[in-house]
């Protein structure tokens, strides 16, 4: 049986399709191609020629023509159609025209620019050129590093090495500087949130530097598909770029599966096991010999999706060695031969995290099964890519778990299949990531006064800051750096939050399970919480709070821990706020002290409270920027006549929220986090906060702000999409927490809100 | 109800306190004004510094004689002897020290004071430039490069990874050449190391003045406060202590001399004598690989008047080492001997001497003796040690060497 057949067996299937919520084919495309311009160099023309590229697509003639004309572009095509050459084309190009010129090149990870480096090397080695290019990364061996700094005509790295190993040290890198004439940044959706935020600082150091030595590289960047690629572009490198996303690649016929599992549980909306049901859906292919690549959100899902396709593959009799894994963690000897294996065939099936949904080449496989949902829209399609890449047909199926964000794309495909909503945000100027990027760029030269870093204002003030706490010193006209300290180092461009508690389990030895903020951790990981890790039950024996480090040890108990949670919000400053049907939104910058007090141990199945203790634990503070939306007081008592229950709601509401929000800003639900208080002493109504996790913010609120009708609509519908009854993870959270009439009070108020409720009937009696 | 929160802009919270939340320590007092450096810097003209300039573009020379012995006296074998870099030209040798603002690499840190001391034949000038601020570091860096240029040697200690990049990182940013910096360069630093290793607790410069050439600082402040005492001047403006950095900066070149030409008379002359006996076996072991064998084994030969049994073998094994490269077999045989005299339980020894004996000397009967001795004295190692007696494989390497000398020999000896 081939590919097509299996894919007739499973329409017919009823066992199959009974759990598909949509079959969308993509029919096959073909190329859409132009002649070389006259202006390429033979020796390119020839190489490429000689690698069965006879004409380029149109997006590439255009990067070419783009290039040509000086304007920074961003390209925006699909997987796999031949982006890379957007930026390999106009580079080398150059570099044959003038044996000085130099370019950079930023991929967000090491393993990528492995691989981009192999193609550059193999048009370079067929044009028999002297165009040197280097990886500059943590591997790159301290002998190599003066040649590269003084030769390499292209010079990949990533955005870490650049902050910390090359702008720090750029009168060691003046050939580069002084002739950079591209810089091409890849992937630049992945420039996102925190992390984003950190390079868009990176960015304005490196450019600052190039001008210090004379030069402007022209800036060529790709990106998958975003919603805003232009404006993210934008603020990413503090440029205007020409968007460039006419796609002349072709592409053979593509099935996209929606499968939702089949609920188990319909009261607290379980479904089945979607790492289990992923692996069933790989069997027929395996049986086929059909390769299959399986993508898992976390290292864990990866290694069970392994256990369980081991399985299938020794119950058909075959070698379990053909599946493998892949993730971060393994050696990079390791993921080449991986990598290779894919490519020749030897391996059949692999399980990977989204280590390979990146530019990684692994040849054409034909068929992908996503354990999840990605996260994000752009992640799915770049998951989604890696089955069949030009020619022939391919499936991809993606597997919805029982998170809402999952339920929310699985009941509505449109959502991912019709032009993206998703938004990539990045806030260059929080202050804390700006400050800290003032600092390493005032270290790399001196700042002039009146000089402006980024598009900041309040680049003067912060300097004269800095100065005040003798980091910098003023001569003449310049701020010069006085510290002796290296700033780079104090940057950690990574991580989201600032502080995390690590969990230890001490039941053998000392491993390390996990890590969780220092939010959650007030609330699930104080001294004696029965901590839930994998479905694993683990009570607490000790919080170091200072060595921030929990030590846990497993257990068998009957009782689960409920920890009551002070917040009190405070020194708001509302920067924007709007009038909406039964109250107001607003965004702004907020104050949060949160204080775990209690906990209650609390039966499992009866929920009889068994005892309560004390928390002791400090406060936490903590400042950002936060979406806030107020209902008009008068509601209470509305729905309290129609049997509902604000604080319910509310609870209700602000899970939902804060799980659909992430659709529409690319976060990941860990980068936002919603409180609702019933009465908010700051607006004196009942009130939701959807706040930033990272301090200060990284422009999630004001987003919220602008996009607050359509999340309560996505919200609405994942309400009426959700067959539980009074609510479960996948809607309003389970109501043991949110409480029994939470799912009802959340809809009613959605309901009013939107406008689907005139008003109730005790008010229309009491108007009658 | 949502009175005041009508829009705002968000300076409601100056930026002074929101920035505030991430810096640890709270600004020592409000200081808008400009700081005035011209009060602090004053002791510091007043040592008969002369003014290049004014503030804040200009840099402070102060300059003064010096006697140094005559190159000439500097023996031309010592460069090549100390692994250093040979002198090009007739120029003038600059001996160069630097105070800087932090020991980090990278373009922030400012070098803000430099001694270069000019010798030249039969007469010498130290001159120092120090940076009053940072605006003045265009005209810093043209005297400085101007004072390097022509030489002929640049003479420093760790100069090559420390003050040498640093100087070249900030002329760049003062889009100053430093070309003059680029010529030959003999970083006093290994040499030193080599001899000094093995007795003193590092190779800083302070302990080698000490251990070395016996000299005592009287100056009232370590290196390591410069860096504080220069950003007072530039933060606050205030002197903390800049005439005694500059005293620092001057001693540290003086001494270098004294070092340079310690070195000199370490490497060609006699004074390896006055080291300890670690110290001459460590040098001994760097000439000859050097090629300068007969100058190692007179050195090696005066550590036999050592107590430490251990060491006067170790200058046996070497010598026998080298005597044995250079073919005279019998004189290693003797320095083997000797050895073993010197601490009898020496496997390394038996082992040498087993070698020497079979490949060289050809006398297999006492190759194989001396194989047995080696390997009882193993076993009597691992009985006291355990396992962890000898070097992993050794039983099994000389048991093989046992064999094939009994091979050799015709059978094993006990059958005969």
């Amino acid at each position: 049986m081939n590919l097509q057949q299996l894919l007739g067996h499973l329409r017919e299937s009823p066992g199959f399709t009974r759990n598909v919520t949509r079959w969308h084919t993509l029919e096959a495309q073909g190329p859409r191609c132009v002649a070389f311009p006259a202006s390429t160099d033979p020796r390119l023309r020839r190489a490429l020629e000689a690698r069965g590229v006879e004409k380029l697509y149109l997006h590439q003639a255009r990067a070419l023509e783009l290039a040509s004309e000086g304007r920074d572009q961003v390209v925006v095509t699909p997987t796999a159609s031949g982006k890379t050459l957007c930026y390999n084309l106009p580079v080398l190009q150059a570099c044959l025209e003038d044996s000085e010129a130099r370019a950079l090149y930023l991929f967000p990870t090491k393993a990528l620019s492995q691989d981009q480096m192999n193609e550059l090397h193999g048009l370079i080695e067929a044009m028999e050129v002297d165009i040197k290019t280097y990886t500059f990364d943590g591997d790159t061996p301290a002998a190599a590093r003066r040649t590269i700094r003084s030769s390499g005509h292209v010079v990949v790295t990533n955005p870490d090495m650049l902050h910390q190993g090359i702008l720090p040290h750029h009168t060691a890198w003046v050939k580069l500087f002084e002739n950079l004439r591209f810089l091409v940044v890849d992937e630049l959706h992945h420039y996102r949130g925190v992390f984003g935020s950190h390079v868009a600082n990176v960015l304005r150091r490196l450019l600052r530097i190039c001008e210090f030595y004379g030069s402007r590289p022209l800036i060529i960047a790709c990106s998958a598909t975003i919603a805003n690629p232009a404006d993210h572009a934008a603020r990413l490198l503090g440029r205007s770029a020409v968007v460039n996303d006419e796609n002349g690649a072709p592409r053979g016929r593509k099935h996209l599966i929606f499968y939702n599992p089949p609920v188990v549980n319909a009261e607290l909306g379980i479904r089945r096991s979607v790492i289990k049901e992923a692996a069933r859906l790989a069997r027929p292919f395996l049986e086929t010999g059909v390769q299959v690549i399986l993508f898992g959100r976390s290292r864990v899902r990866v290694e069970l999706l392994l256990t369980y396709l081991k399985d299938s593959m020794r119950s058909l009799k075959r070698s379990a060695d053909r599946v493998r894994a892949y993730r971060g963690g393994y050696l990079p000897r390791e993921r080449r031969e991986i990598e290779r294996g894919l490519r020749e065939g030897e391996i059949l099936a692999v399980a990977s995290t989204n280590a390979l949904e990146l530019g990684i080449d692994i040849g054409q496989l034909d068929v992908c099964i996503m354990a999840g949902y990605a996260g994000t829209v752009a992640s799915t399609w770049q998951q989604a890519g890696r089955a069949g890449r030009r020619r022939g047909e391919s499936v991809a199926i993606l597997v919805a778990s029982s998170a809402p964000l999952d339920q929310y794309i699985i009941e509505h495909p449109e959502f991912f299949l019709e032009s993206t909503p998703e938004q990539a945000i990045i806030d260059p100027d929080n202050l804390s990531i700006l400050l800290s990027h003032l600092k390493c760029a005032a270290f790399e030269l001196p700042f002039a006064e009146g000089e402006r870093f980024g598009d900041s204002s309040a680049t003067s003030e912060m300097l004269d800051y800095l100065t005040e706490h003798r980091v910098l010193s003023r001569s003449g006209d310049r701020y010069h750096w006085m510290a002796d300290t290296y700033p780079a180092e104090d940057v950690s461009m990574r991580s989201a939050v600032i502080e995390n508690v690590v969990i230890v389990d001490t039941s053998r030895g000392r491993e390390v399970i996990g890590e969780t903020d220092l939010l959650s951790a007030q609330l699930l990981l104080h001294e004696d919480a029965i901590y839930l890790h994998q479905g694993r039950q683990y009570h607490v024996d000790q919080l170091d709070w200072d060595r921030k480090e929990a030590y846990v040890r497993r257990v068998q108990v009957n009782y689960y821990t409920d920890a009551q949670l002070k917040s009190e919000i405070h020194a708001l400053d509302c920067f924007e706020s709007q009038a909406v049907a039964h109250g107001e939104k607003a965004h702004g910058e907020i104050g949060l002290i949160t204080k775990a007090t209690m906990f209650k141990k609390i039966k499992l199945g009866t929920h009889e409270n068994l005892g309560a203790g004390r928390i002791h634990l400090p406060e936490l503070e903590h400042h950002t920027t936060s979406f806030w939306w107020t209902l008009d007081e008068s509601l209470d008592e509305r729905m309290r006549g129609e049997g509902l229950n604000l604080g319910d709601g509310l609870k209700g509401l602000a899970h939902l929220l804060g799980q659909v929000a992430p659709l529409f800003l690319m976060a990941d639900p860990g980068d936002l986090r919603s409180i609702p208080m019933v009465r908010s002493p700051q607006t004196g109504g009942p009130t939701l906060f959807l706040y930033d996790t990272y301090p200060g913010g990284v422009g999630f609120a004001r987003r919220l702000f602008d996009l607050h009708a359509v999340l309560q609509e996505a919200a609405a519908q994942r309400l009426r999409d959700c067959a539980c009854a009074h609510g479960c993870p996948s809607c309003v959270g389970s109501s043991l927490e949110a409480g029994s009439l939470s799912k009802a009070t959340a809809a009613w108020l959605l309901a009013l809100t939107r406008g689907e409720v005139e008003s109730s009937p005790r008010e229309r009696m009491q108007r009658g | 109800m949502m009175e005041g929160m009508a829009k705002r802009s968000p300076t409601v919270r100056s930026l002074r306190d929101r920035l505030a939340q991430f810096t640890a320590s709270p600004p020592p007092d409000r200081r808008t004004e400009k700081i005035d450096r011209r009060a602090a810097l004053e002791a510091l003209v007043a040592r008969g510094t002369q003014w290049m300039g004014s503030l804040p573009e200009g840099c402070l020379r102060i300059e003064e004689p010096v006697s140094l012995p005559a190159r000439a006296e500097v023996s031309t074998a010592f460069f090549a002897r100390a692994g250093l870099e040979d002198p090009r030209g007739d120029g003038p040798w600059v001996v160069l020290d630097t105070e800087t603002t932090g020991l980090e690499s990278g373009t922030g840190t400012v070098v803000f004071l430099v001694a270069l001391l000019r010798w030249s034949d039969g007469e010498g000038r130290l001159v120092q430039y120090f940076l009053p601020e940072p605006a003045g570091e265009s005209c810093f860096w043209t005297a400085v490069a101007r004072e390097v240029e022509g030489a002929s040697l640049v003479i420093s200690y760790n100069g090559k990874s420390f003050d040498l990049p640093r100087m070249r990182t900030r002329m760049r940013l003062s889009r100053i050449g430093a070309e003059a910096l680029e010529g030959p360069h003999a970083d006093l630093l290994h040499p030193t190391r080599r001899v000094v290793t093995s007795w003193l607790a590092s190779s800083r410069l302070i302990e080698v003045e000490r251990g070395l050439l016996g000299l005592r600082r009287t100056e009232d402040l370590p290196g390591s406060q410069a860096p504080e005492v220069y950003r007072s001047l530039q933060t606050e403006g205030r002197d903390r202590g800049l005439c005694a950095v500059v005293e620092h900066n001057r001693a540290d070149v003086l001494h270098l001399v004294e070092l340079f030409c310690r070195l000199e008379r370490i490497y060609c002359g006699s004074a390896w004598r006055d080291l300890p006996a670690e110290a001459r076996l460590d040098l001994a072991r760097v000439l000859a690989r050097r090629g300068e064998v007969d100058d190692a084994l007179e050195m090696l030969t005066s550590v036999r008047g050592s107590e430490d049994a251990k060491l006067r073998a170790r200058a046996h094994r070497l010598a026998a080492h080298h005597l044995r490269r250079a073919g005279e077999h019998a004189r290693a045989e003797g320095e083997l001997l000797a050895a073993l005299e010197a601490e009898p339980a020496g496997l390394d020894t038996r082992v040498q001497l087993a070698k020497l004996y079979e490949h060289r000397l050809k006398d297999l009967p006492r190759a194989h003796e001396m194989t047995r001795a080696a390997l009882s004295g193993l076993h009597r190692q691992r009985e006291w040690a355990g396992a962890s007696g000898g070097r992993v494989g050794e039983d099994q390497a000389l048991l093989h060497r046992l064999r094939r000398l009994e091979r050799r020999m015709g059978g094993p000896r006990g059958e005969h």
